[in-house]
């Protein structure tokens, strides 16, 4: 294999707003969708929080964040253009096949299951009934594809030797413990928005919560300790950084406000939905600010020099990157006005 | 109808997202719109109004279909001074340059090339994607090169000829017509209102002398000097006038504010002071790069060749380099992980480290001494060597003998002829005839011979560098450096670590004022493990097709009433002081030093020195300076503080500048003449030593320059107004009978391409002619349109072979010429010189001093041998300044937008802790103050910087160019800020106090424009 290196390109952020937007959507996308999959396949009561709500928010969300995508390339067809013109050595190109394969077996395996919610028994069933082998089989598919996406949105960052802060085997597990603890906290949100966190669903979500947010801090601290503790010179003059200059970032937000606080706030939630509320709005802006840390950081971090390399997103940037997630809220706020949409998660709890 | 509170407020909820959902999609929805429904759809349903490509490619039978509105014409580049072969894609309609890339049969542009013999339409197949081959013969042109291209539009041109109006350097013109030009150039007059200046016709006069007094300045037509730039395959034209037709001495190029140092270096090592060679590293093959004062891709040339082999090689993991710079460059990688190295070091101080590692590497013995030992070219073939040395050739070391310094010749002692060296032969320990040695020869040698009755103490040129070397201790030339002692050792260790595949290779960074010494001592690095000529080790280059020399079908320079110039050059290089009336008029006296101004005998191309010698009237005064694609008010450190001299019409009473813009130097001058730009010209040049197989690379007009035009149709440039002077003045070598044939008939030269294409014919038919090109190859590449050009000015039987070559851009020998087994299959021949004679019978002509026959280390010095440091003491000056390359910017492209889109202003980049001493942070405004002037501008706090060092990266802080304001016939063209972002470094340059007169600082052996090293202070602002 030739590997061909671009020497002295100019320094900047290329990777803005709407990739951070973009690894965020599609990586708590294929979490939901993966967590209510998993429930499916092995029919544990423990997941039962996933299979509808975080199913139906999953979906949501990997349908609008090929958006991102999209809106960075200024033109849709653009983006279809790369099915038709291949390059089998090029990950971006893997990567639209896995992002449009996991949408249809996202949207085939949501389909089922809605289906089967709009056809069969009492919504309070939901999940609980073993499934035919179809549907196992759809569902372990599923589950496949919301892998491929951590493998393939993830490595396209751990794969870059050049940027101390994305060549880590470690970002990988960063992204999906972070990905999967945002899911949790989103599902608990959204059935708290819509009425439908009873107590035993908040128990459950709790305790994940937690465990996600234990793995996340692990993580992150395995990857802080691998990657710039026994990193090469550049790993290490990014650890410098860490310790100095983002200790606010990274440290002080990134494992105390987004991590270790949620932890605490949900030791304490017991039965108390607000703290369990900040929890989770908390771990969602963890998994936010641990992309943005990895991404545009791991670009300000010069090559030569001491100053980070400039980066604004600018009131253009802003609004193209929050476009997306509008849409995603638009399509929930549409969704929560259709009759099925109440069988798909269940009744309004009481109270 | 009642609407629930919740449901309004989700209501509330999905039109805000919607709202923000259309904000950020609306550029995006526009685009969308736009194609499809606004009427203006795109080119593309894909790409949009990307550029419609040049050719199409079946993808199933390969055949070529070439879009009719384009060509694409394999051309040169001249951005920086690489001189990358490159293919412009040209819209035939508007008659511009749409795109560049990559001419893919360049070596300089592509790795493998294509061979030469594929047709145009076969390299269009390989650059496409049928069967996947488009990236294996891919060939880029890089970002300086693409950007370059804004140039050839750029309201800002020069495009009719221009005359000052009121005083030099007030930036008043008035446009004249080109045949006012021609007359009051040629035939002088009261052209300023201020007194009679002569023309070039008064001027030129081959016999009278200058001064009787003193025959040696030769005769008055030396009164005309021409300055011009590098080799960008059209100076031979110029030269032909100034030299071989007006017959000046007076003619240089840019190195003495280029790369001087470094070429005088490989001059000493290769011995060859006329013409200069030098070498580079085989790129390929090298398993160990030594880069001191240069960063491959980042500075030296060729920059794109080496950028390509070099990521390659370290990719690959064959390469280790190390890169010794003040300034940590983009040279170095981190993605190549130990394979690349900075070394950060004291400026001008490269030569203690050199001679610490020299010094280490004799007394460890870890020298080639298979190579070393060979005193001849026959013991060396016998020992399986492609080259030899001198270095067991005696030299007389004894102050009190005559011969002192010279070689010991082997008739001295009777042992064989005046040519002949002596060495001690290795098995009899005797002293032998080196022409008649046949095997080794003793290394290290030091002892006496008796010559005519008398001891003489001599050593061998090894022991000589040995004992020089020895002078200081590691710890001592440590402290001269700023690099450990352990890490020269250890630098020494990996050097010769490597066998023959080691290299080391220097180029701008040494111009200091001691850079010839110090470049001398980086080469010979080479020497010691007698790399040159091996696989993997150093190559003088492949070498050039006939063009201008006498080619196979036509003699460029041979023509009647060619004139040999007599007498010594302004610039007081190539003739030695001690043979002029000067000195023998001063010895007279009994004081014959110092001189009136510097000599530089061993120098060549010595620019700096024809400026200061023309505003000193030193050795004599000059009437006339045309200046060609050059900028030496900008370029040449210390001069723009003195521009008051230059605007002093008594100094110099004309002034001319052939350029396409109004650059600092275009500005001073009296009238300027428009130049074409790239891709509007003819050009014949090579790369410099860069390539291991012969590489000729041609450029034709591929789009009409925007200019003027002469009577005749051609733009104005340097070709057609130096032919239309020549013709008003009836020089030889121009009009009617101007070019001879192989068979003795004259041709023409009326118009460029009478001497360019002729010069093309030679070039296709050196050695084996080239094919004969299609007529799909002349249509697909445009040349279809240059049909009437070929048939007026060639033979029948030249058309189609020229026609090749031009399409092709070029000739190219196949690379699979560049090897011979381990050995170069282009070799250089002559020995390498670890003792350079000639150097060693110099001496300082403001001194008396002689100068030293090897590398040597000595600090920075002034031309009377004090040291910069007694008269800038560090403490009043702290800091000192250098020049970084850019590899964006070069002295004469700020007007290229995309370039300044790429690059707005240039870094002036401080070392963390100096700036932590200082209070200075990251993006404050510094001020800069050198003895040579003050400057300020914003600073980049960086590690990668040596302590006490500002880097300033060349290219910016321009105050001409449409920078400041002109008056171009009554009307004002306000000034563009943009054009003067950032800061020079030149005028804040030195001058040299210890010597009479204007002057700039200076390498004390060769004269080269020391650049580097400035003393200076910082203050924030």
């Amino acid at each position: 294999m030739t590997v061909v290196e671009l020497m002295g390109t100019s320094q900047q952020v290329v990777w803005g707003m709407t990739s951070i937007q973009f690894f965020f959507m599609v990586q708590v996308a294929a979490a939901c969708i993966g967590l209510a999959a998993a429930q499916r396949l092995v029919a544990r009561q423990a997941l039962e929080p996933y299979a509808g709500v975080g199913l139906f928010l999953g979906l949501g969300l990997a349908v609008t964040a090929p958006l991102n995508l999209i809106l960075e390339l200024h033109q849709p067809l653009r983006f279809m253009s790369m099915l038709y013109r291949t390059h089998l050595t090029s990950p971006l190109s893997w990567g639209v096949f896995i992002l449009l394969g996991f949408m249809l077996v996202s949207a085939c395996f949501a389909l089922v299951v809605l289906r089967e919610k709009l056809t069969a028994v009492g919504p309070n069933n939901l999940g609980r009934r073993a499934s035919g082998v179809g549907v196992k089989v759809l569902a372990l598919l599923t589950l496949l594809a919301a892998a491929l996406i951590f493998l393939y949105s993830s490595m396209d960052l751990a794969a870059v030797k050049g940027r101390g802060l994305w060549h880590s085997s470690i970002v990988p597990v960063v992204f999906i413990c972070s990905a999967l603890a945002a899911a949790t906290g989103l599902s608990g949100l959204f059935a708290m928005l819509v009425k439908r966190l009873n107590q035993e669903r908040l128990t459950l979500l709790r305790g994940w919560l937690g465990f996600f947010l234990t793995l996340q801090l692990f993580a992150q601290v395995l990857w802080f300790l691998i990657a710039f503790v026994f990193g090469d010179s550049f790993g290490r003059f990014a650890f410098d950084y860490i310790l100095a200059a983002g200790f606010g970032n990274f440290i002080v937000l990134g494992l105390g406000g987004t991590v270790l606080l949620p932890l605490v706030l949900l030791y304490f939630a017991r039965s108390s939905r607000l703290l369990f509320a900040l929890a989770a709005l908390l771990s969602l802006a963890g998994a936010y600010l641990v992309r943005w840390n990895v991404i545009i950081t791991g670009q300000q971090l010069p090559r030569t020099g001491t100053a980070l390399i400039p980066f604004a997103p600018g009131q253009g940037g802003l609004l193209q990157a929050l476009a997306p997630l509008a849409l995603w809220i638009l399509l929930m706020i549409l969704a929560t006005w259709t009759g099925p949409w109440k069988r798909l998660v269940g009744q309004q709890q009481e109270g | 109808m009642k609407i629930k509170r919740r449901d309004f407020v989700k209501g509330l909820g999905a039109a805000g997202a919607l709202s923000v959902f259309a904000a950020g999609s609306a550029p995006t929805l526009k685009a969308v719109a736009n194609g499809w429904w606004a009427g203006e759809k795109p080119l593309d349903r894909i790409a949009g109004n990307a550029l419609p490509p040049e050719y199409s490619v079946d993808p199933a039978t390969g055949k070529v279909v070439a879009n009719p509105d384009q060509f694409v014409a394999n051309a040169l580049c001249n951005g920086c001074t690489s001189l990358c072969g490159i293919r412009a894609r040209v819209d035939r309609t508007s008659n511009r340059v749409l795109r560049v890339s990559g001419n893919p049969y360049h070596p300089l542009s592509a790795s493998p090339v294509l061979p030469f013999q594929a047709s145009i339409s076969d390299s269009f197949r390989a650059l496409s994607r049928f069967e996947e081959s488009g990236l294996a013969r891919r060939s880029v042109a890089c970002s300086r090169g693409n950007a370059a291209l804004d140039m050839l539009a750029d309201p800002k041109r020069v495009l009719t000829p221009l005359k000052r109006v009121g005083l030099r350097g007030s930036g008043k013109w008035q446009p004249i017509s080109y045949q006012q030009l021609i007359e009051e150039v040629v035939e002088g007059g009261n052209l300023f209102g201020d007194g009679q200046v002569d023309g070039l016709r008064a001027i030129r006069d081959t016999k009278t002398l200058i001064d009787p007094a003193a025959p040696e300045l030769g005769p008055r037509s030396n009164q005309l000097a021409m300055v011009n730039g590098y080799k960008n395959g059209r100076l031979s034209f110029a030269k032909r006038f100034g030299v071989l037709s007006f017959g000046s001495k007076n003619f240089t190029g840019h190195r003495g504010n280029c790369g001087l140092s470094m070429r005088g270096g490989y001059a000493a090592l290769l011995g060859d002071w006329k013409k200069y060679p030098h070498l580079k590293p085989d790129y390929a093959n090298c398993e160990y790069y030594l880069s001191i004062g240069t960063a491959p891709g980042n500075a030296g040339n060729p920059f794109k060749r080496q950028a390509m082999l070099l990521a390659d090689a370290r990719t690959s993991g064959r390469m280790k380099y190390v890169v010794v710079d003040p300034v940590l460059t983009n040279s170095d990688s981190l993605a190549a992980g130990e394979r690349s190295e900075w070394l950060p070091i004291t400026p001008g101080t490269d030569g203690a480290l050199v001679m610490g590692m020299i010094r280490w590497i004799i007394e460890t013995q870890r020298y080639n001494a298979d190579f070393l030992a060979q005193p001849n070219g026959k013991a060396a073939a016998a020992a399986g060597e492609p080259s030899w040395s001198n270095a067991t050739h005696l030299v007389v070391t004894d102050p009190d003998s005559p011969l002192d310094g010279t070689f010991l010749r082997a008739a001295a002692l009777g042992l064989g002829s005046a040519e002949s060296m002596v060495v001690i032969d290795a098995r009899s320990g005797q002293p032998l005839a080196q022409e008649q040695a046949d095997g080794p020869a003793q290394l290290l040698f030091s002892g006496t011979v008796t010559v005519a009755g008398q001891d003489l103490r001599v050593k061998t040129s090894l022991q000589v560098l040995f004992d020089e070397a020895c002078k200081l201790t590691l710890a001592e030339y440590s402290a001269a450096c700023g690099v450990p002692e352990k890490t020269i050792i250890r630098l020494a260790q990996e050097f010769t670590s490597y066998g023959r595949r080691a290299v080391a290779d220097t180029h701008g960074g040494t111009m200091h004022s001691n850079g010839f010494y110090t470049a001398y001592a980086i080469v010979m690095l080479n020497a010691l493990v007698g790399n040159l000529n091996w696989k993997g080790g150093m190559s003088a280059g492949g070498g050039r097709f006939a063009d201008v020399k006498p080619g196979p079908r036509y003699n460029m320079v041979k023509f009647p009433g060619k004139v040999k110039p007599q007498g010594v050059t302004l610039s007081r290089h190539d003739f030695p002081y001690e043979k002029t009336s000067e000195f023998k008029r001063k010895q007279a006296t009994g004081k014959p030093y110092p001189a009136d101004g510097p000599w530089f005998p061993l120098s060549a191309g010595l620019q700096p020195e024809f400026l200061l010698g023309g505003l000193n009237g030193y050795p004599y005064p000059l009437k006339a300076l045309i200046f060609w694609n050059t900028n030496p008010v900008y370029g040449q450190s210390g001069l723009a503080g003195q521009l008051d001299k230059l605007r002093d019409p008594k100094r110099i009473p004309l002034l001319i500048c052939i350029d396409s813009f109004m650059s600092e130097t275009a500005a001073e001058c009296d009238y300027i003449v428009p130049d074409t730009s790239l891709y509007e010209n003819f050009a014949s040049t090579t790369p410099w030593s860069g390539t291991l197989t012969k590489a000729s690379t041609i450029s034709w007009p591929a789009v009409s320059a925007p200019q003027q035009t002469t009577p005749a149709g051609d733009p104005i440039c340097m070709e057609s107004f130096l032919i239309d002077v020549a013709k008003r003045m009836k020089l030889p070598g121009f009009g009617d009978k101007a070019i001879p044939d192989a068979d003795g008939k004259l041709w023409p030269l009326h118009r460029p391409q009478d001497w360019y294409l002729r010069l093309f014919a030679n070039i296709a038919f050196d050695g084996q002619p080239v094919p004969d090109a299609s007529d799909e190859d002349l249509r697909l590449t445009g040349l279809d349109r240059f049909a009437p050009q070929l048939d007026a000015v060639l033979k029948p039987e030249e058309q189609r072979k020229v026609g090749y070559v031009m399409s092709h851009g070029g000739r190219f020998e196949d690379e699979a010429n560049s090897y011979q087994g381990e050995w170069l299959k282009r070799r250089y021949q002559a020995p390498l010189q670890l003792y350079n004679e000639p150097l060693a019978r110099q001496r300082n002509s403001m001194t008396g001093q002689r100068l030293f026959g090897s590398a040597t280390w000595l600090p920075p010095l002034f031309l009377d041998g004090s040291k910069l440091s007694d008269s800038y003491p560090v403490r009043q000056w702290p800091f000192q300044l250098i020049s970084t390359k850019s590899q964006y910017m070069n002295s004469g492209t700020i007007t290229a937008r995309k370039l300044r889109k790429l690059r707005p202003v240039n870094e002036i980049a401080m070392q963390a802790d100096d700036a932590r001493r200082l209070g200075v942070r990251n993006g404050d405004r510094i001020r800069l103050t050198t003895p040579g002037g003050q400057a300020e501008g914003r600073v980049a706090v960086r590690h990668g910087v040596m302590p006490g060092v500002i880097a300033i990266e060349h290219g910016f802080g321009h105050w001409r160019y449409g920078s400041s304001a002109m008056q171009i016939g009554g009307k004002t063209i306000p000034a563009d800020p943009d054009l003067a972002a950032g800061l020079a470094i030149n005028p804040l340059g030195l001058s040299d106090p210890s010597r009479p007169g204007i002057s700039t600082l200076a390498d004390f052996v060769l004269g080269g424009n020391a650049r580097n090293g400035l003393p200076a202070r910082v203050e924030k602002v």
